[in-house]
């Protein structure tokens, strides 16, 4: 018994089974695996006994293998004591590893997530601190530029100024001998006393102030103030042009120009003591046509020119030499000298102004100023007479006269257009007051007497054209046509639109009461 | 016998024979074949997973003692493991006599 009883603890001694435990672990408590062998040893030690005593093969072999029938494996269960023992100490271990791996990576995302995050904020900077290079060259150039525009300012202002002072020393150099001259001046005066009476030239070219002197130029120097008892002084140019008054007294004068070809011109001259004159005129050359005309308006057909007539300054018309105003008479005669008078009970105080007027008949209207009865003496149209001069009779502080073309040309001459380039001064457009306003009393001065409001428009020189109709046939007489530009038919488009419009607004009159005894 | 009848009540075995007074492992197994009439012949070895798990719930404790030169584990039952008992006798007792009454068997329910 005691041999085999040595071979089993030779068996348990050296627990064979137990080498299949695995390695000891560093948090495994020092008694544990001990306390395991040493628990089943007892049992298999007390099993092998019962078998040895059972009465069955007492061999070693038969009695062992006898036991571990009954007892199982005994390294199986003495690792399932050791994992149960362990268990949780292990399940601990593995979720602390997990948990360290998670957090290991955990930093390493981290740490990579911060990598990218700084590598792009690196190219950021880097792009950034390239915008700040180039914002600093950028601002450097614009430096230097503003330098060099400094610079160049400067040098700028020092020609301006060097220039200043050159200025500066011409006008003190003028100034001195402005000073000098006056010194000269003035001792001259002491030497020479000033003189009421001081020469007066004139000298007259052709068509241009750089035009040849101009012969046969008629001059008339009339002092405006009355008695003076300075008498009009006369001249005409000779060969050199020049018509020269040695001694003319200080004040104001008419001059009174008459071309060779009889354009005239009227200016006036202001002499002051002490100074004498010296003055260039330039005179028109171009012989007068002088043609005999009579006057028609090109009405557009759209307007109504039965109630339409143009009042026109016949007395002259003016021709533009080298921005000068020269006239020439447009009818043989001076009408108002002969004009003045006639059959009229009025007569004329000033020169006629010719109305043309617009009907077939072609007669034209002459206004004359003063009073006077109209009756009975004016028309050979009586329907037109009757009508046109009961419209303008409170349109104009003058008086209307109707006659006939030929009338006129008997009473003052026929009517002479001058030539090419001539024009009136103004034509003033008449349209008679609309019946139904010159019947409403708010229109009238006076109760039953319309005050009628018949110009309308008044064209300038460059808002007409002026054609010249041949004569025909036998009669010797051409026409003028005044051609109205589109400016000047809007004009008394507008005009007659407003009278519409007026008479469009008119509200009824009201009712005169009848007076109750 | 089939030992799928045992599946739960191992422990409860285990903790009856202890009751009775401190043992050590293959007297247990000992006393469980013998108080069995032979029925439960256990594999031995399986007894010791059970013994352990009980002591690491508290409801057995150990102690080692010297025994023919070698070291032995005695168990016994610790206050909290006989409440435990009680409770688990009281509780098979009930499902043993269910059992019984379903199966027609004597000692079953009246």
């Amino acid at each position: 018994m005691t041999g085999e009883h040595e071979t089993v603890e030779h068996e348990m001694g050296d627990h064979e089974w137990a080498a299949r435990l695995p390695a000891p672990r560093g948090d495994e408590p020092a008694s544990l695996r001990e306390d395991i062998l040493d628990e089943l040893a007892d049992h298999l030690e007390c099993a092998q006994r019962r078998e040895r005593l059972s009465g069955g093969d007492c061999s070693e072999s038969a009695v062992w293998n006898r036991v571990r029938e009954r007892f199982g494996d005994p390294a199986a269960v003495a690792l399932t004591l050791w994992r149960d023992a362990l268990w949780r100490r292990i399940m601990m271990q593995r979720f602390l590893i997990g948990m360290c791996l998670f957090l290991a990576l955990a930093c390493v995302g981290a740490m990579t997530l911060s990598w990218i995050m700084m590598s792009r904020q690196h190219l950021l900077m880097l792009d950034l601190q390239g915008k700040n290079q180039r914002d600093i060259e950028t601002q450097r150039r614009m430096i230097a530029l503003l330098e060099s525009r400094g610079q160049l300012r400067e040098q700028v202002w020092k020609e301006e100024l060097a220039e200043s002072r050159r200025i500066e020393a011409d006008a003190r150099a003028q100034a001195e001998r402005a000073r000098d001259a006056e010194q000269r001046a003035r001792q001259q005066a002491e030497q020479q006393p000033v003189s009421d009476w001081n020469p007066v030239e004139f000298l007259f070219v052709a068509d241009t102030k750089e035009g040849p002197p101009l012969a046969g130029v008629k001059v008339r120097f009339t002092i405006k103030a009355q008695e003076t008892g300075i008498p009009t002084l006369r001249g005409e140019s000779g060969a050199d042009g020049i018509v020269r008054f040695p001694r003319v007294r200080y004040g104001i004068y008419t001059l009174t120009v008459t071309a060779p070809s009889q354009e005239t011109r009227v200016d006036s001259i202001s002499l002051q003591p002490g100074e004498g004159l010296k003055q260039t005129v330039v005179c028109p050359t171009v012989p007068l046509e002088n043609t005999a005309v009579k006057i028609r308006v090109a009405w557009p057909e759209e307007l109504p020119v039965n109630r339409l007539a143009c009042l026109i300054d016949a007395s002259e018309c003016r021709h533009i030499v080298d921005t000068q105003i020269w006239s020439a008479r447009s009818n043989g005669r001076d009408p108002g000298r002969d004009a003045r008078g006639g059959n009229f009970s009025g007569g004329f105080g000033a020169a006629p102004e010719l109305l043309v007027s617009s009907d077939e008949s072609e007669n034209v209207w002459m206004r004359a100023t003063g009073a006077g009865s109209m009756t009975g003496n004016s028309s050979r149209n009586p329907q037109a007479d009757a009508t046109v001069r009961a419209n303008f009779h409170r349109t104009f502080p003058t008086r209307l006269m109707m006659h006939t073309q030929q009338e006129v040309q008997e009473r003052l001459g026929t009517f002479v257009w001058p030539g090419t380039g001539f024009e009136f001064a103004s034509i003033v457009v008449i349209a008679p007051f609309p019946e139904e306003l010159a019947a409403d009393p708010r229109y009238q001065t006076r109760p039953g007497q319309p005050e009628l409001r018949s110009e309308i428009a008044r064209w300038n020189p460059d808002q007409v054209r002026y054609r010249l109709q041949p004569a025909e046939g036998d009669t010797k007489t051409a026409t003028l046509w005044i051609e109205p530009q589109p400016e000047a038919i809007e004009a008394v488009r507008t005009a007659l639109a407003k009278y519409d419009e007026m008479a469009a607004e008119l509200a009824p009159a009201p009712a005169v009461q009848p007076e109750q005894n | 016998m089939q030992s799928s009848f045992l599946n739960g009540t191992v422990e409860l075995l285990l903790m009856a024979v202890i009751a009775d007074g401190p043992n050590y492992g293959y007297e247990i197994t000992q006393a469980v074949l013998a108080r069995s009439g032979g029925r439960f012949d256990l594999k031995e070895g399986s007894l010791y997973p059970a013994l352990h798990r009980l002591e690491r719930e508290k409801l057995l404790e150990s102690y080692w003692t010297e025994h023919d030169g070698r070291r032995r584990k005695y168990y016994k039952v610790t206050a909290v493991g006989r409440k435990t008992l009680a409770a688990r006798r009281s509780e098979w007792q009930t499902f043993a006599d269910g059992v019984k009454g379903v199966l027609g068997l004597e000692g079953g329910p009246a």
